[in-house]
């Protein structure tokens, strides 16, 4: 018998993947409004700043915003003279080895686990981001919301250049 | 309760905001509004590495440490609406010092400009201009000189 992988088995995980593609697509089509309404009203985004962080409450993160945050991000990425986005970053999001590791069929919740490699090129140079990412997604008619996405990137405790588009 | 500790004019004295900002030359600043330490480690003559920490308020409500760091998430972490817009500017600026059409770095914009501020007993100038920084300038000299 084959040694267990994890995850809640017994889920048609195509759904769950097709969402995250879609996610990342809105991403890389700079459609950081259509991003930010996947989030639920009380969703939050969080890119931790040190591995295995407990709390975004107590210490930095690299991102860490509500909707309201989230509105503020988007109003200025969409500012023609937003000096760090002038030029604007182009990015490519792949998205792999998604895991649905918990799942609440009754209520509708899931977390999702996957691989997130984002290449950017900006102002003539190009820098990668890697890491795990976990979505609290919850059902929403024929599709789903994010109630929360957090993305531990490998390096997180490293120092960054400018991050001004989400991972 | 911070008038029953201290009275009723004290603490309104208290709570009253005054604030400045402080320079210790050549390399510290107090700034009264910020909740934070920030360490500036110069790398190379093209590269410099800034630490932030938030400061956490021993006997503070949760909530009024939380305030503190979702401000300098906001304010200075690497993806911030305040220091990415920053950390632009400074590389446009680093850009700019790799030319050789000059020996100086021009501080002059607005020279001639300000204006006195009579309320505040001070000189005013349009926030983009470079007098804050003229003046800092000349008031290190100024210090260097009373102390020579």
């Amino acid at each position: 018998m084959a040694a267990p992988v994890g995850g809640a088995s017994g889920i048609d995980r195509a759904p769950f993947e097709q969402f995250l593609i879609h996610e990342a697509r809105l991403l890389d089509e700079r459609r950081f409004r259509d991003w930010m309404e996947l989030f639920t009203e009380d969703g939050t985004y969080w890119v931790p700043a040190v591995p295995d962080q407990n709390s975004p409450f107590d210490q930095a993160s690299l991102f860490y915003d509500d909707r309201d945050l989230m509105r503020t991000r988007v109003e200025r990425l969409e500012h023609p003279r937003i000096h760090v986005q002038t030029p604007p970053s182009r990015t490519a999001h792949l998205i792999g080895n998604t895991l649905i590791e918990q799942a609440d069929e009754a209520k509708g919740e899931y977390v999702v686990g996957s691989t997130v490699i984002m290449v950017e090129y900006r102002d003539d140079q190009q820098r990668m981001f890697a890491g795990r990412q976990h979505h609290r997604l919850r059902r929403e008619g024929a599709g789903f919301r994010i109630v929360q996405k957090r993305v531990d990137l490998i390096n997180c405790d490293s120092a960054f250049e400018a991050m001004a588009v989400p991972i | 309760m911070l008038a029953e500790k201290v009275g009723a004019a004290r603490a309104a004295e208290i709570l009253t905001p005054r604030l400045h900002n402080s320079l210790i030359y050549p390399n510290m600043s107090i700034m009264g509004l910020n909740i934070h330490v920030r360490v500036i480690k110069p790398i190379a003559v093209d590269r410099t590495e800034v630490t932030i920490y938030p400061i956490r308020l021993v006997g503070a409500p949760d909530a009024m440490n939380f305030g503190n760091v979702r401000l300098l998430n906001v304010t200075h972490s690497a993806s911030s609406f305040v220091q990415t817009d920053d950390l632009e500017s400074f590389v446009r600026a680093q850009k700019g010092l790799r030319s050789l059409g000059t020996d100086w770095v021009d501080i002059s914009r607005g020279l001639g400009d300000e204006e006195p501020d009579r309320e505040l007993n001070a000189t005013r100038a349009l926030a983009t201009h470079e007098m804050v920084v003229r003046a800092q300038y000349k008031a290190w000299a100024g210090y260097m000189r009373e102390a020579a």
